[in-house]
């Protein structure tokens, strides 16, 4: 009892005492913990706080020689072009667009797969069709591409399939209006299985007493899912889907490029595939920094939206 | 005290981890400057000097023959002799230009890149403004052998040279253009036979015999699966038809007034398009080109289902080689470059009228002494350079009498059936791009080893080549507007090529394209080729 009460005067003691007075008190007292802490904090230190200075040459006209520091002030020459630019309008509808159906097609899907696995009896089966969902995740982007190329080109798979159904027999992604849909299938088919694990994870922590309340109830299969299941892990799809729209506009340019062809950039072309051509092809850095923080900053205000009004309909909330 | 124990372990093995790729990716050029520094650790005798470290920036040359140019023994022995020690980077094949973009971008220079300086955005005058080049003409006096072929050649002197006279890099150049006409459309003259057909030379005859290969089987396998015209998602080798309109996909001299223009906004371009929106529909051009490779291109040819391809004197021999086992009889053959109701036959690529054409060593400001690195690249250019890069090691690649070359039977009949031009990389760089001169005649009894190429490199030089301009350079202003400029008209080009080709969109569209090409500021660009091209002309 007493050893009780002497620490925890100790520790109200520490909250009298100001912040930099405590770190040093509570590093001797929890030192390993603070050292696995540093881990994941000099990541981000080192991996995302720092390139952030780099933004710099948005504002700037980057030289090599000069370096990021060294080069010439443009001002906002750059944001300039970019807003007057021919492509900025395909360029913002098109990742939007691609975000928004990839949204409302790739985020359902994972959840009702989960919940169709965890209606499963067999726990053999159900395994066996987890490992089997799981695998294409962990396929590399350029080899998934090279088989989609592959499926959907004249003489494909899918192709072929679709010829039986009476359509005609052409390479899919030579028609800038399929694009959006093969990128979105694969992606589903890619991903279905590893993105399940987390619902998986969040259905299996629900309390069994629940259910059988609720069997007592008369409720059926159904039903359980419906008032039980779906109540139970909503914390974690709104989470899941605040993060999801944060990083809405955020559509990496690997899968992009390693699909598209100038004949359907009128679908295809979106702004981290123009960043890759800006910046890392045609070696215009500073401008293609520019389309990226512009990219980012509507990310950013995206994010805050989602959140602000998930606090209010529902308490959930990343902050 | 055990919990921090362990805690501080894992850091250290997480830290290590970390370090770990980082450590590696230098590492693997580690047997490069092992092999020279042991090289020139031999010649340390003669100089007192330790010879200089330079790190060199090259793609790799060769991959299924060489790891690293470490292995290539000319320029080990001429790096000896010049007491320098390389370290070659390469960068990872197919990857070359963004490699490059980032490593420019980084700040880490090495030495000495070669690279195709015209591929730097603004080219090598911006790549000296930018302070990533260093001007090479204050070292004039250590560039005697350089400086001893701008004598005896001042074309190539005149071509290197920017406009204000200063050199941007050690060049790689040819002693002869007909080094240069290496470039045009091949076909499968077995085919021809086969259907009776006389080698196209009018457009118009070129469709027939396209139009007869799609209808007539000529590889007899009973099915309609052979593809007339072989093209990949670049659309080179349609764009490269152009040129029997008078007109390029890009700049290039308007024949008549021999002024600079851009040919995608030129009338006859429009002509161009309607009739391969034409081919395209008729079936005679891949039908999915957009969405394939250079590779998959091959193993359409190698599949017997290909009927014509744009090339070069050495696509004849790989071939050849590709496919005698597979298809008896097979003859691939240089077709003229097509003219179009009496036009001259016009060639469409610019390298043909260029000695230097924009490759070259550019030694960086990344270097600590450039005196040395220059020493070394310079060496390229004396006769007894040129014989080791082009020809290898007297007495083991090549052997001399009286004067007369001739390669060994370890290179012309490599145990692992390499063709000639691979099999030297052991020993030189052969006629692939470097520092030095590239030498008509080595060339054309590596290259033009067999007939087909050989008389290929004889029709094609007969071309013409008057809608071809020379390399120019713009001023680092200039330059700057150009890009902006060029950036946005060759996205919306190359988008509306591929969809005129299509026939994704009519013909008709390509006005529009005009209209906005000139809202872009097309004008303005060509404006500024045409400066550049007065001063090339005044130089």
């Amino acid at each position: 009892m007493d050893a009780i009460g002497e620490s925890g005067k100790k520790l109200k003691s520490i909250q009298d005492q100001s912040f930099f007075k405590r770190i040093p008190n509570d590093w001797r007292r929890n030192k390993g913990v603070y050292l696995l802490a540093m881990l994941p904090m000099l990541y981000y230190i080192i991996f995302r706080y720092t390139p952030m200075f780099g933004l710099v040459i948005a504002f700037k006209r980057f030289t090599p020689g000069g370096g990021i520091w060294g080069s010439p002030w443009a001002g906002l020459a750059n944001f300039k072009m970019f807003f007057g630019s021919y492509y900025f309008w395909r360029l913002v509808s098109n990742t939007f667009l691609l975000s928004f159906y990839n949204l409302i097609w790739g985020f359902p899907i994972p959840i009702i797969f989960a919940l169709l696995l965890n209606e499963l009896k067999s726990s053999r089966f159900k395994k066996a069709v987890q490992t089997i969902t799981y695998m294409p995740h962990f396929i590399s982007m350029v080899v998934i591409c090279g088989i989609v190329l592959n499926f959907v080109s004249q003489n494909g798979l899918i192709t072929s399939l679709l010829s039986y159904l009476g359509m005609p027999a052409n390479n899919l992604l030579l028609d800038a209006r399929n694009f959006r849909t093969v990128y979105i299938a694969s992606g589903i088919w890619q991903e279905m299985g590893w993105s399940s694990i987390i619902y998986i994870a969040a259905i299996s922590g629900l309390d069994q007493e629940i259910y059988d309340a609720a069997t007592v109830d008369g409720a059926g299969r159904w039903r359980k899912i419906l008032h039980v299941t779906l109540p139970g892990i909503l914390p974690t799809i709104v989470i899941l889907l605040i993060l999801r729209i944060g990083a809405m506009m955020n559509i990496g340019f690997e899968k992009i490029i390693l699909l598209y062809n100038p004949s359907i950039y009128d679908s295809a072309d979106v702004i981290s595939s123009f960043v890759y051509r800006k910046g890392i092809i045609q070696a215009d850095y500073s401008y293609s920094t520019t389309v990226g923080l512009f990219n980012s900053v509507i990310n950013l205000f995206l994010l805050i939206c989602a959140n602000m009004l998930s606090r209010k309909v529902n308490d959930t909330s990343l902050w | 005290m055990k919990k921090m124990i362990c805690a501080l372990l894992s850091l250290l093995i997480l830290s290590a981890c970390a370090q770990a790729p980082a450590g590696n990716a230098p590492a693997s050029d580690a047997p490069a400057s092992t092999i020279a520094s042991a090289a020139s650790e031999a010649a340390a005798p003669e100089t007192v000097e330790a010879p200089y470290q330079m790190t060199f920036y090259m793609p790799l040359l060769g991959s299924n023959v060489i790891a690293s140019h470490a292995e290539v023994k000319a320029a080990n022995i001429i790096a000896e002799m010049t007491n320098v020690a390389i370290e070659w980077i390469h960068p990872p094949i197919g990857q070359e230009k963004e490699t490059f973009n980032i490593m420019v971008a980084s700040g880490d220079f090495p030495d000495a890149i070669y690279y195709r300086w015209t591929d730097y955005p603004g080219g090598a005058t911006k790549a000296i403004a930018d302070g990533f080049l260093i001007p090479l003409d204050p070292y004039i006096d250590q560039l005697a052998n350089l400086t001893a072929l701008f004598a005896e050649i001042p074309e190539i002197e005149k071509q290197t040279k920017l406009d204000d006279g200063r050199i941007p890099f050690m060049p790689a150049a040819a002693n002869d253009l007909r080094r240069r006409a290496f470039d045009g459309y091949l076909i499968r003259q077995d085919w021809l036979d086969k259907l009776g057909l006389q080698m196209p030379e009018t457009i118009t005859e070129l469709h027939d015999v396209l139009a007869a290969f799609k209808d007539q089987d000529p590889n007899g396998n009973g099915e309609a699966d052979e593809i007339p015209l072989i093209v990949d998602k670049t659309a080179n080798y349609i764009r490269s038809l152009a040129s029997a309109w008078g007109v390029r996909d890009s700049f290039q001299l308007d024949p008549s007034t021999k002024k600079v223009a851009y040919g995608p906004i030129m009338p006859s371009f429009k002509e161009f398009l309607a009739e391969m929106s034409k081919w395209y529909a008729e079936g005679l051009i891949d039908r999915e080109f957009a969405s394939i490779d250079s590779k998959m291109a091959d193993s359409k040819i190698a599949g017997d289902i290909g009927g014509t391809i744009r090339g070069n004197t050495a696509t004849f021999e790989r071939y050849m080689n590709l496919m005698t086992d597979s298809v008896p009889g097979v003859m691939w053959r240089g077709i003229p470059f097509p003219t179009n109701g009496g036009s001259p036959a016009y060639a469409y690529d610019e390298n043909r009228v260029r000695l230097v054409w924009g490759q070259g060593v550019g030694v960086t400001t990344g270097s600590d002494n450039p005196e040395a690195v220059l020493r070394f690249l310079d060496y390229g250019y004396s006769k007894e350079g040129y014989d080791y890069y082009g020809w290898g090691v007297e007495g083991e690649s090549y052997t001399k009498e009286n004067g007369e070359y001739k390669l060994t039977d370890i290179i012309t009949n490599d145990p692992d059936k390499l063709p000639t031009t691979s099999a030297i990389l052991r020993y030189a760089f052969g006629n692939n791009g470097f520092a030095k001169v590239h030498n008509f005649d080595f060339w054309s009894a590596t290259e033009l080893n067999n007939e087909p190429s050989k008389s290929a490199n004889e029709l094609w030089f007969t071309a013409d080549n008057s809608l071809l301009l020379p390399l120019l350079s713009l001023t680092e202003e200039e330059s700057i507007e150009y890009a902006n400029i060029m950036n946005e008209v060759t996205t919306l080009f190359d988008e509306i090529l591929f969809k005129i080709v299509m026939g994704v969109d009519s013909v008709d569209s390509y006005d529009n394209f005009v209209s906005i090409a000139k809202q872009m500021g097309i004008d303005r660009a060509i404006e500024l080729q045409q400066a550049a091209y007065d001063r090339y002309l005044a130089r």
